[in-house]
């Protein structure tokens, strides 16, 4: 029974037991633990870092909606000027065209009235010659010799 | 008088030597030369004579009287237009 019950040996083997606890916790448990705290804070720094990131993408992209709404509506404004302006250029093309039809219009209404009279004075001019020819023609059917005299007479009379 | 001077008498009828020789004499009296004029007839005059003398022309015929009415009428129709 001494054998199994010793208390040098409980001793030895606790003593055994606390050196081994000791080294270990030096030798392992501390550089272990240091380990994990350096790996915690880096995942930890990491983790601040993507939040960071996230936090700046989030306001960047609502910068950029907001942009974005403000080009639509700057886009509308500009559809419905351009449209404005769009429908006043027609207008005025077409109030250009209005007038120029009536300038040619005048234009040829004039002409025509211009050719008519030329006709009308043509003819009047035609009419005075066939008048006269036709007088030439009875006259010189109905001269008489005594006539002729007198007409001899009369313009050497008038001469000088 | 000066040198003589020589014309063209154109008659719608023939004139008897008296007639040539009056109107020889009448521009003898104007041009103060002796006048020579040689006769044309010409019917288109219709009556009437007309003289050419020294570059002048004295027309005394029915023709000139009707060309002088025409142009009267073509005159007076463009002034009423």
């Amino acid at each position: 029974m001494e054998g199994l019950f010793n208390p040098l040996s409980i001793l030895l083997h606790t003593l055994n037991a606390l050196i081994l606890f000791v080294a270990l916790y030096f030798l392992l448990y501390k550089p272990v633990k240091q380990f994990l705290d350096r790996r915690n804070a880096e995942v930890a720094k990491t983790m601040q870092d993507a939040d960071e990131t996230l936090a700046r993408s989030q306001a960047e992209y609502a910068k950029a909606l907001e942009k974005n709404r403000g080009a639509q509506d700057e886009v509308q404004q500009i559809l419905k000027t351009g449209a404005q302006q769009a429908n006043d250029r027609a207008q005025a093309i077409l109030n250009d065209a209005r007038a120029q039809a009536d300038e040619i219009l005048a234009r040829a209404r004039k002409e025509a009235e211009d050719i008519l009279a030329n006709a009308r004075e043509a003819m009047a001019d035609e009419t005075a010659a066939l008048s006269v020819e036709i007088a030439g023609k009875v006259l010189g059917r109905e001269i008489s010799l005594s006539e002729h005299r007198r007409m001899i007479d009369d313009f050497l009379k008038k001469v000088g | 008088m000066e040198k003589a001077a020589r014309g063209l008498l154109y008659t719608a009828k023939p004139l008897t030597e008296e007639e040539h020789r009056a109107v020889e004499e009448k521009f003898a009296a104007v041009t103060g030369r002796e006048v020579s004029l040689t006769e044309c007839q010409c019917e288109e005059l219709l009556g009437g004579i007309r003289v050419e003398l020294l570059g002048r022309v004295y027309d005394g015929s029915v023709q000139a009287q009707l060309r002088h009415v025409l142009a009267v009428l073509q005159d007076k129709e463009d002034r009423h237009a």
